[in-house]
């Protein structure tokens, strides 16, 4: 699967997701849910426009509490709604039974 | 496996019917990551590993952590499978120098907002405590 580029995952993140761009070395983005709680957050690179590799989406979209990588990509390509990827990431917890385990 | 700093040695009679006492012999050796024409190759780029110790601000890890290592075109990715902390860099050994401040970082973050987490991110907040000891 092809990747992406990143000033359109930005854009995605900024305008659709509403999120709050913090800098430090890399790019931090922070989504907000309509009760002003942080419900997800992922991070970018900083610097000029570069592509994201299939394996560095994978790992964004699931970072955001997305389920797939493809619901990351309907995102961007605007056919993913915020409120729809807002309760797909509010509902997909991870399990909190296994954090002492590895 | 062979190490990387181990070297296969051969040594081959020259002359195998020579009733000489002094037989010439060639010697050569060939590297374990030299790829020979019939040869599939014998390491495999590493797709998991444990990693243990020092962090950035003089942390640690409480026990190893399972880490997964992907490669992108001229990109490695490594990342943690439970919340996917991840790290890019050019080679391996960068991207486990990123991972290793992101995770400090993120403990660090999580921490300053942690009035302001949803579940998720609380989530993530107690695995980094439960992860990350501070010397």
């Amino acid at each position: 699967m092809a990747g992406l580029e990143s000033d359109k995952v930005e854009k995605m993140l900024l305008r659709k997701m509403h999120a709050t761009r913090r800098e430090s070395k890399d790019v931090h983005y922070i989504i907000y849910n309509d009760q002003k709680k942080q419900v997800s957050k992922t991070r970018l690179s900083k610097g000029a426009k570069h592509s994201l590799g299939p394996n560095r989406v994978s790992e964004m979209a699931h970072q955001l509490g997305l389920e797939t990588a493809k619901q990351f990509r309907d995102l961007v390509d605007c056919k993913l709604s915020r409120d729809d990827a807002l309760k797909i990431i509010e509902r997909n917890l991870p399990p909190s039974s296994t954090f002492q385990d590895n | 496996m062979k190490g990387f700093a181990e070297m296969d040695n051969f040594t081959v009679n020259a002359k195998i019917s020579a009733s000489s006492a002094a037989v010439p012999k060639l010697h050569f050796s060939v590297l374990p990551n030299a790829k020979m024409a019939s040869e599939p190759s014998l390491i495999s780029p590493l797709t998991s590993l444990k990693i243990t110790g020092p962090l950035p601000g003089g942390r640690q890890l409480t026990r190893p952590l399972d880490i997964v290592i992907a490669y992108d075109d001229g990109e490695v990715v490594v990342s943690e499978p439970r919340f996917h902390i991840h790290a890019v860099g050019a080679t391996r050994v960068e991207a486990l120098k990123e991972f290793r401040r992101i995770l400090s970082e993120e403990l660090d973050e999580l921490t300053a907002d942690e009035e302001e987490l949803g579940p998720r991110l609380q989530l993530e907040l107690q695995y980094l405590r439960n992860l990350i000891r501070t010397a």
